[in-house]
């Protein structure tokens, strides 16, 4: 961790030094005392690091070994899923990725394909309907534009 | 200020604001209740529903939710051995302890009956103080404020955990992302890798969103775990034996609720910080210690007192100097200013009637909690028997679509999305998130105040140390980083050679 604060610390001063500094007090100033706080906490936390460990082995443990098989897959959902409502809700709609979205990762969660859809479809209709209609929030529909209620 | 109480009163008794406080009320215990799930969560998650709501709903709703969270949370803690929000963890051992003796229907009730006590003391002492300190506060200037931006990052750091220098690492990357944006004194964008949107800084609440629900969205769908039996118990006789207890420790509860209160006014402690030191007094000043660790009632009216009371204390430093106490006061400080209401020591001269309406609000949240914990042995089992693997997906949905809401902006779910992969992964390497949002907060304020000042005093440094206020300020910050690097100094322990 100590190696990624030193070179985040390294990146952000590169990205400061490029700041216009027409006084010691522009844009520079706060971001460059950041930068200097990053890099001593790196350099700090290695020197630690190396102090408490003499056997010369590092590892990055992700909460404790991770047991499910499907962290991949839960992991590239969270990522479609976010991208999806982020880059395609005008085009697909907020409704169906919410569809999609419930209806996998209950599958995925090992429940009735019956009992996904139901659930999936419920809970979607749900937050369309508070969201939309009565927190009054544009949420995009997109293929379904003119369809819904 | 009497006066002010009564239009108060009326605006807390209009049927709207009421509903705000049952329902949010009701939301965050049931929130608190599910293991995981924090009261900051809870507040994350109910800021989408506050934009239609007016100032005082809207702060009603997040004060109401959190105060019933911290409850909430001593369902799962004794009944199970899970804390339901960090603020319960000081006396799980406690608590659990009294389950295993088939006594967890005492050991919720005494939850209840204190969390209900510290906090109505935490409200009492919110309204008595605020104003006061208000008076005072008109007479700081930019430096006074700089100094107690910088007092508020130090104790986010101190406050965070025992691992100061992680807190400190996190606090830097709350800050470094405090700064994305047009820079204060020129306009000059910094770190916004030419997306016009970062133009204004990270949004945050989507920011606030992504960094607490994602890292535990993702984190519950890795380990669905089965929930384990819920004990049942008679629920008759038990309410007696509550009342009889907290009666019998009623200077226990006052002390912790005092000391839940001023550790919560502490600009970075928030109410875990506060459980956790009440509960270690409690224990050193107790005198059968042969009793703790063994379902110690002492434990539990000590810690539930504290955490409670400490939310009120936290509203203090939020109200008056927009300094916020814990993350919970950081994200209501974000929807005040949402609101219109900038919060300072003029809000209590511009916005009175609207701030004693909070703060009665804030007392009714509070009372309502005993109901709650009657109701909770029931509710809870129930609560607690909905598998995590329907409740995951469906807040991933409420997270994504409440940081859409915030703007109506696609992009708001990139911010949570990004600042929530980069709160995982300082999760994985156990740094505090606290600081975090304490930096992102703070950040901004405290280089709008070193900006101004040196502007004003025309790069004049001393001028931060010149006024009697400034230079206590001053001497308490430098006080809190030096004290420990000195102890730490002191006592260094020689390297190990390989």
């Amino acid at each position: 961790m100590g190696i990624m604060f030193i070179a985040l610390g390294i990146i952000v001063g590169l990205e400061v030094s490029t700041f216009p500094s027409s006084s010691f007090f522009g844009p520079s100033l706060f971001p460059g005392l950041i930068t200097i706080g990053i890099l001593l906490c790196g350099a700090l936390l290695v020197s630690r690091a190396v102090r408490s460990n003499s056997s010369g082995h590092y590892t990055v443990q992700f909460f404790g070994p991770i047991k499910s098989k499907r962290a991949g897959l839960y992991a590239t959902l969270i990522v479609l899923t976010s991208s999806c409502y982020a880059f395609l809700g005008d085009v697909i709609g907020f409704q169906v990725i919410t569809l999609i979205w419930l209806f996998s990762l209950h599958m995925l969660l090992r429940r009735r394909i019956i009992m996904s859809l139901v659930s999936a479809f419920l809970i979607t209709f749900i937050f369309d309907f508070v969201f939309r209609h009565v927190l009054h929030v544009p949420l995009p529909s997109g293929i379904l534009t003119g369809l819904l209620y | 200020m009497l006066e002010h109480l009564v239009t108060a009163f009326g605006l807390v008794l209009e049927p709207a604001t009421l509903v705000t406080i049952l329902v949010s009320s009701l939301f965050g215990f049931a929130l608190g209740a599910t293991p995981g799930l924090t009261a900051t969560m809870a507040v994350a998650l109910i800021i989408p529903f506050t934009y239609i709501l007016g100032p005082v709903q809207a702060i009603a709703a997040i004060i109401s939710a959190a105060a019933a969270a911290i409850s909430g949370g001593d369902v799962p803690n004794t009944l199970l051995r899970m804390p339901g929000t960090p603020a319960s963890a000081a006396y799980v051992d406690e608590a659990f302890a009294m389950t295993r003796k088939g006594e967890s229907d005492r050991a919720l009730g005494i939850s209840a009956l204190c969390s209900m006590i510290g906090g109505v003391f935490g409200t009492i002492v919110l309204v008595l103080a605020s104003p006061l300190l208000a008076n005072f506060a008109l007479a700081f200037s930019g430096y006074e404020f700089f100094w107690l931006g910088c007092l508020g990052l130090s104790c986010a750091v101190f406050a965070s955990g025992d691992d100061i220098l992680k807190g400190m690492a996190s606090l830097m990357i709350g800050l470094l992302i405090s700064t994305v944006g047009m820079d204060y004194s020129s306009g000059y964008p910094r770190f916004t890798m030419g997306f016009t949107v970062l133009l204004s800084g990270v949004s945050f609440i989507p920011a606030i969103i992504g960094m607490f629900a994602l890292p535990e969205i993702f984190r519950s769908l890795l380990s669905i775990t089965q929930v384990p039996n819920v004990p049942k118990g008679d629920l008759r006789q038990v309410w007696k034996r509550v009342f009889r207890s907290v009666g019998r420790r009623w200077f226990l509860v006052l002390r912790s609720s005092g000391l839940g209160t001023f550790i919560g006014a502490l600009p970075g402690a928030g109410a875990d910080i506060a459980a956790w030191i009440s509960f270690a007094l409690t224990r050193r000043l107790s005198k059968k210690p042969e009793k703790w660790g063994k379902g110690c009632v002492d434990g539990i009216v000590s810690g539930t007192s504290s955490n409670n009371a400490a939310l009120g204390g936290a509203w203090i430093p939020a109200f008056v100097f927009a300094i916020p106490g814990d993350t919970i006061t950081a994200i209501a400080i974000g929807v005040l200013y949402l609101k219109g209401l900038n919060p300072g020591p003029s809000i209590f001269i511009l916005h009175a009637d609207l701030m004693y309406a909070v703060f009665i609000s804030f007392l009714f949240a509070n009372l309502l909690i005993l109901p709650y914990g009657f109701l909770a042995t029931i509710l809870s089992r129930y609560i607690l028997r909905i598998p995590r693997d329907l409740i995951m997906p469906t807040l991933f949905v409420v997270a994504s679509i409440g940081s859409f809401a915030i703007n109506s902006d696609p992009s708001s779910i990139v911010i949570m999305f990004v600042v929530g992969v980069i709160a995982f992964i300082l999760e994985s390497a156990t740094l505090p998130l606290a600081p975090v949002v304490l930096g992102i907060v703070l950040g901004k304020i405290v280089e709008q105040y070193l900006i101004r000042s040196i502007i004003s005093s025309e790069g004049n440094i001393f001028a931060f140390v010149e006024r009697p206020i400034s230079a206590v300020l001053a001497i308490i910050v430098i006080s809190i980083w030096l004290v420990p690097l000195i102890r730490m100094f002191l006592h260094r322990k020689p390297a190990q050679t390989p």
